[in-house]
């Protein structure tokens, strides 16, 4: 659904939403709705997207779940605002037909996520630098940390003392829109040197 | 990297400082080792002093050293292996001097201790086992280094396994050190465009840079040892046919399989471009790395060992064989260096840095490895008795080997292992080939022939467990990064891939052969 995100008018504001029932039933609802409303690619589940809980507390129990230590009892989505909208309208009906409880719907005020990244060669340092200067205006990187070590005697081909003559290392936060981190994140992602971190709900 | 010049100095001083060592080493007592000489010669039972100038029939004092005088070799090992890990940057620029120093912590009290018997062995070990050893290393990449593979090749797991398959089949010929260094470079170019290559690299460090080195003493120093030791050169090329066909097999049916759902789930993928455009220059290389074969198959045939010894000091002696042998493959490194292109060599990034490595780090394992290697060949005599006696069967010779070579370099565990059987049998080096069937059929050995089988499977398939198992596998793994590509750290390696397709196969080739 991410990829979806550049080609239609953003929201203003996001929602999490939370939702206790049956994982199937639940998105099955959600998608009920969101058609039914003409909000088709309004929402992102948790669990597709590598997204954490915006109340810690429940950090340990989606761990525990994503073990398969626990079953999932809740379903955790962020949504647009007029989804949200729907959704809060819907809540007792959702409940009195006993698909699930509305738990809570709150705004997300930003979305983080942490990116590192790890190369030997100067090149793909370079492309790397560029990736991360190319923000979408309303994501800023922030808490950057970068290191750069060079070692000319360690140039070419070594077999038990292999070390690099140059390394570079990094790491920072992005932090921004929901939909604009979750896009930059995703395309970052695809790099084979950079790793991103899931994405962080900051919620009002 | 250093120059070349600095090098030379080095090793230069390295040499001197040796000599003067020895040269102590006699005055302290100097009809010690006259005397040790004959007494070794008269013991002897009618073999001489073997092919490397050691009478194995006498009591070597060396061999009765306590446990404790081993450290130094345990240090050496553990500095191979940490280094890297813990402080690359300090280790590539000071490992010349721990490799020393340890060789120093050993040397000098051994010296000053055993004088005479300390020098001969010392000396024995340098001209038997480090000079040589070190010559076939560099002859092996001088001239593979000559060699390069160019050509537009497209990354599918097709193409991925033929490359696989090609490096591990010249691996034995000429060396793991050799073979990754030509197909590495090609196999990370027909790759560039791949998201998910991580696995194509690792299966290259199985195969190419380990496993592929079964067949020759050329192929894995463990093997070229063993061959310095008295295994014949073509013993491994039968004997280790099946086990090495088994591995190579279920490896790259493995990686095929592998390969190909990484390919598929690939979004892009380029055109073929219908040809196969792939071009081999300097292959005159060839001729001498034939050269190079033919010269140590020379050293162990019947005709070098009726050539006479030449007596160096006490009772070290260096065939004239070996001499030869020796002289063919600088011979043949010369040549290829005089007539190889500098821009072949340019184009597999070639530079001395490794040899360099080896020649030092080697220097530090063959002057400490000494005791260790006594007290194993004394048996049940010696330090190391509860080992030689613990590790009796052939598959546990074949886990203990490839576990230590997993985690220490396999030359020098294969060599200890090998002096650990002959211990255990009580049988000198000279009664190899015979206990291998080479030159009495009679005084052919089945266990020995299953133990040594076992060791040296151990010692060449288990150096892929990790990356500090064999040379090749950092060397590979330092290339692929500088290439973009993210491979997985020590432990990463370990669990992710040496674990998952490296373990269950051996497990299968202990059932297989060795229970």
């Amino acid at each position: 659904m991410a990829k979806n995100i550049k080609t239609r008018t953003p929201a203003a504001a996001y929602y999490e939403v939370v939702i206790k029932g049956s994982p199937k039933a639940v998105r099955g609802l959600i998608a009920g709705l969101s058609l039914g409303h003409d909000l088709e690619h309004c929402c992102w589940y948790h669990q597709d997207e590598d997204i954490a809980p915006g109340d810690r507390s429940a950090s340990m129990r989606r761990a525990a779940e994503k073990l398969h230590l626990l079953p999932v009892s809740e379903v955790r989505a962020v949504v647009e605002a007029p989804l949200a909208k729907v959704l809060r309208a819907a809540t007792r009906r959702i409940a009195a037909e006993g698909i699930g409880v509305v738990v809570a719907v709150k705004r997300i005020k930003q979305a983080r996520a942490e990116v590192r990244y790890h190369t030997y060669a100067k090149r793909y340092d370079d492309e790397v630098q560029i990736l991360l200067k190319d923000l979408p205006r309303g994501v800023k990187l922030t808490d950057l940390e970068r290191k750069v070590e060079t070692d000319p005697e360690a140039k070419g081909i070594e077999s038990y003392t292999a070390v690099h003559d140059f390394e570079s290392t990094g790491s920072g936060i992005l932090a921004g829109r929901f939909d604009l981190v979750l896009d930059l994140r995703n395309r970052l992602d695809v790099h084979p040197l950079i790793e991103c971190g899931e994405i962080d709900l900051q919620l009002a | 990297m250093k120059s070349p010049r600095s090098f030379t100095i080095r090793i230069l001083v390295l040499v001197t400082l040796s000599a003067v060592i020895l040269w102590a080493g006699s005055l302290l007592d100097p009809a010690h080792a006259q005397q040790h000489g004959e007494h070794a010669a008269a013991v002897d039972d009618g073999h001489g002093v073997d092919a490397h100038g050691v009478g194995d029939h006498h009591v070597d004092p060396v061999g009765q050293l306590p446990l404790w005088t081993v450290l130094p070799f345990v240090g050496m090992l553990l500095s191979i292996a940490l280094g890297p890990l813990v402080a690359p940057h300090f280790w590539h620029r000071h490992f010349p001097k721990v490799s020393f120093a340890w060789a120093v912590i050993f040397a000098v009290p051994f010296l000053i201790i055993m004088r005479g018997d300390a020098a001969q062995s010392i000396l024995h070990i340098m001209l038997a086992d480090y000079v040589p050893f070190i010559i076939l290393l560099w002859a092996l990449f001088t001239i593979s280094g000559g060699i390069v593979l160019e050509g537009d090749l497209r990354g599918t797991p097709k193409a991925n396994l033929m490359v696989l398959l090609v490096g591990t089949l010249l691996a034995s010929w000429i060396g793991t050190t050799g073979a990754a260094m030509l197909m590495i470079r090609p196999l990370l170019r027909a790759n560039e465009w791949r998201s998910s290559k991580v696995h194509i690299i690792c299966f290259f460090i199985f195969l190419v840079a380990n496993v592929g080195g079964s067949l020759t003493p050329l192929g894995d120093p463990p093997l070229f040892l063993g061959f310095l030791h008295g295994v014949p050169f073509f013993w491994v090329t039968t004997g280790l046919f099946k086990h090495m066909t088994l591995v190579v097999v279920i490896l790259l049916v493995m990686f095929y399989f592998l390969d190909r759902y990484h390919y598929n789930r690939e979004t892009t993928k380029p055109k073929p471009s219908g040809t196969l455009g792939i071009a081999l220059k300097g292959t005159h290389n060839f001729l001498f790395l034939l050269g190079v074969m033919a010269g140590v198959v020379f050293s162990g045939s019947a005709m070098a060992k009726g050539l006479p010894s030449v007596h160096v000091y006490g009772h070290v002696e260096i065939p004239l064989g070996n001499i030869i042998k020796d002289l063919i493959l600088v011979g043949m490194g010369v040549l290829s260096l005089v007539t190889t292109k500098k821009m072949l060599r340019e184009a597999n990034g070639f530079n001395w840095f490794p040899i360099q490595e080896v020649a030092y780090l080697f220097f530090g394992i063959f002057m400490t490895i000494i005791p260790a290697l006594a007290i194993l060949k004394a048996g049940a005599d010696g330090a190391l008795a509860g080992l030689v006696t613990a590790v009796q069967e052939p598959w546990q010779y074949f886990w203990v080997t490839g576990g230590l070579s997993s985690f220490l370099d396999n030359a020098p565990t294969y060599l200890t292992f090998f002096n650990a059987a002959l211990g255990q049998l009580g049988m000198p080096e000279s009664m190899v080939d015979d206990m291998l069937g080479y030159a009495d059929e009679a005084a052919r050995n089945p266990d020995f022939i299953k133990t040594l089988t076992a060791i040296s499977a151990g010692a060449v398939f288990m150096g892929a467990n990790t990356y500090i198992g064999n040379a090749p596998n950092f060397m590979v793994k330092s290339i692929a990064e500088e290439q973009g590509i993210p491979m997985p750290s020590f432990f990463g390696y370990l669990f992710k891939y040496a674990l998952v397709y490296l373990l269950p196969t051996f497990v299968l080739v202990t059932f297989v052969f060795f229970l």
